[in-house]
C-alpha cells in the first residue's frame, strides 16, 4: 500500500512561520521612529523557489498553492491574484531546474530573486493605475529591500525548511533521486 | 524520446490544469478557502498582538512612581476638559434632537463606539491597512468607518471571527465624497500609493474653482456625508496647494494627511444602531 507523503504540509508549516515573521516585520517597518520612514517587505518568493528547487512537481503546487493562498487572505485583492502566478513561477522554475544545478546556493538565491521580483510584478499590475503617481521611489526602495532580504535569508530558509522536513523524517536527497 | 518530452512538458500540463480548475470553480469556493486561510493565521496574529502588550506592560511597570504620578496628573487635566465636551455635547444633541422634532426632519443614523487595538499594520506600496482585534463576535459590520481623535482611519474591508481588516485612508483602494469645511458642494478624495520618507497623503478632485488653498492658511477637508458610510464632519486631512486639473474646470491636489495614521495602536469602529 502506497504511503501518503505528508511533507508538503511541513514544507507548508515552515513558510507559515516564515511568513508570520516576514508580516511582524512589516507592523514594526511600517513605523520606524528613528527614521520617521515606512518601509515594506515582500518575501513570498522564497517559500515558492524552495517548493520549485527542493520539492517534487505535487508536492511542490501543493505547498505552494497553500502557501500563496495564505499570503493572499486578508488583501485587498481578488482571489488568485498570487496563487496563479506563483503555481507559474514554480512550474516554469520546475521545468527549467534540470539545465541547472539546483543544490548550488547561488541557484537557489537567482531563483527566489526573480521569482520574488515576478509576484511583485503580479501585485503592481492588480493594484488600480491612478495610484502610481509619484510612488516609483518607494517601489524601488520596498523592491530592493525585499530582493536584498530574499538574497540574504535563501540560505538560511532552505536549511531551516531541509532541518524541519528532516524532523519529520524526510530526506530530500531520497526526492533527489527519484525525480529528475 | 516522447516519454523525455512528456516529463518536460508536465510542469506546463499541471498548471494548464490549475489555470483551468481556478477558472472553473465557484468564486464561492475561493472566498470559503480565503476565509479558512485567513482564519488559520488569525490566532498567530491574536497572539503576536497580545504578546506585544504583555510587552508594553511590563515596560510600564519598571518606569518610577515619579513618572506614573506625572502621567496620572495629565489624564486627570485631559478627563477634566473631555467631560466639559461630553457636556457641551449633550446639552447639543438635545438642541438637534428638539430642532429636528420641531422641523420634522427625519432622525440622524446613530453610532456606537467600538474601541479596538490594532492587531497588525501593514503598509506597502500595493496596500495600507490594519488588522484590529475584533469581528463579527464584537458586532463590527463590514464598510463600517474608523475614526481615532485626529480623524478619520478608514473603512473596515472584510470581517472574521475575531479581527477584523480596515483599509486606511492613505489606501489606493480608497474613494470617497468629501466637503472642504465651511463648504458643502462635494469633492472625490482618493488614496494613492504612499512614498515612504514623508507623511502619508491622497488626492483631491473636482474641487470648485473658486476655493483656493495654501501653505499659510491650508483647507481643511472633511467627510460630506454622502455615500451613506462616514458620518458628515469627520477630518480627512489638510490641502495646501491646490492646481487645475486636466479637464481646465475643476482643481486638484494633495492632501496631507495626519502623520499619527502611521502609528495607531488603538481605534474606534462607528457600529451604525440600526446593525446592532
Amino acid at each position: 500500500m502506497r504511503r501518503v507523503d505528508f511533507r508538503w504540509l511541513v514544507a507548508f508549516g515552515g513558510s507559515f512561520v516564515f511568513l508570520f515573521l516576514a508580516g511582524q516585520a512589516n507592523h514594526y517597518l511600517a513605523d520606524t521612529p528613528l527614521l520617521g520612514i515606512s518601509l515594506h517587505v515582500f518575501v513570498l518568493g522564497l517559500p515558492v523557489a524552495f517548493a520549485a528547487l527542493r520539492l517534487s512537481l505535487g508536492q511542490g503546487l501543493v505547498t505552494t498553492m497553500a502557501t500563496a493562498m495564505l499570503a493572499e487572505a486578508g488583501l485587498p485583492f481578488a482571489p488568485g491574484t498570487l496563487v496563479l502566478p506563483a503555481c507559474a513561477c514554480l512550474c516554469l522554475t520546475h521545468a527549467l531546474r534540470v539545465n541547472f544545478n539546483r543544490l548550488n546556493p547561488s541557484s537557489a538565491i537567482t531563483a527566489a530573486l526573480a521569482i520574488n521580483a515576478v509576484l511583485m510584478l503580479a501585485l503592481t499590475i492588480a493594484t488600480r493605475s491612478y495610484a502610481w503617481d509619484g510612488a516609483w521611489p518607494r517601489m524601488l526602495v520596498d523592491i530592493a529591500l525585499s530582493e536584498a532580504l530574499v538574497a540574504g535569508l535563501t540560505g538560511w530558509f532552505f536549511s531551516a525548511q531541509i532541518a524541519l522536513l528532516g524532523m519529520f523524517g524526510f530526506n530530500l536527497e531520497t526526492e533527489l533521486r527519484e525525480s529528475p | 524520446m516522447p516519454r523525455k518530452h512528456f516529463l518536460q512538458a508536465r510542469p506546463f500540463l499541471a498548471l494548464g490544469l490549475i489555470v483551468v480548475a481556478w477558472l472553473v470553480l465557484p468564486l464561492v469556493v475561493k472566498s470559503l478557502a480565503r476565509v479558512s486561510f485567513y482564519e488559520f493565521q488569525a490566532p498567530a496574529l491574536l497572539s503576536a498582538s497580545y504578546l506585544r502588550d504583555l510587552q508594553d506592560y511590563w515596560a510600564l511597570r519598571v518606569q518610577s512612581k515619579d513618572e506614573l504620578i506625572a502621567a496620572g496628573r495629565d489624564i486627570a487635566h485631559t478627563n477634566a476638559r473631555y467631560e466639559l465636551g461630553i457636556r457641551e455635547n449633550e446639552a447639543l444633541r438635545a438642541e438637534v434632537e428638539r430642532l429636528e422634532r420641531l422641523l420634522n426632519l427625519p432622525v440622524h443614523t446613530g453610532y456606537r463606539y467600538e474601541i479596538a487595538r490594532v492587531a497588525r499594520r501593514d503598509f506597502s506600496i500595493w496596500w495600507q491597512q490594519l488588522w484590529i482585534r475584533k469581528g463579527t463576535n464584537h458586532g463590527i459590520p463590514v464598510g463600517a468607518p474608523v475614526v481615532y481623535t485626529g480623524g478619520v482611519v478608514g473603512r473596515v474591508r472584510e470581517v472574521h471571527a475575531t479581527t477584523a481588516v480596515v483599509d486606511l485612508i492613505s489606501s489606493p483602494n480608497i474613494r470617497l465624497a468629501a466637503t472642504f469645511a465651511g463648504d458643502n458642494r462635494p469633492v472625490a478624495y482618493l488614496g494613492v500609493a504612499n512614498p515612504q520618507f514623508a507623511n502619508p497623503h491622497g488626492r483631491v478632485q473636482f474641487v470648485p474653482g473658486d476655493i483656493a488653498a495654501s501653505a499659510a492658511a491650508p483647507a481643511q477637508l472633511v467627510t460630506s456625508g454622502l455615500g451613506g458610510i462616514f458620518p458628515p464632519g469627520l477630518v480627512i486631512g489638510r490641502i495646501q496647494k491646490l492646481t487645475i486639473g486636466p479637464d481646465g474646470q475643476f482643481k486638484e491636489g494633495e492632501v496631507i494627511l495626519d502623520e499619527r495614521l502611521s502609528s495607531l495602536s488603538e481605534v474606534a469602529v462607528l457600529v451604525p444602531i440600526d446593525d446592532l
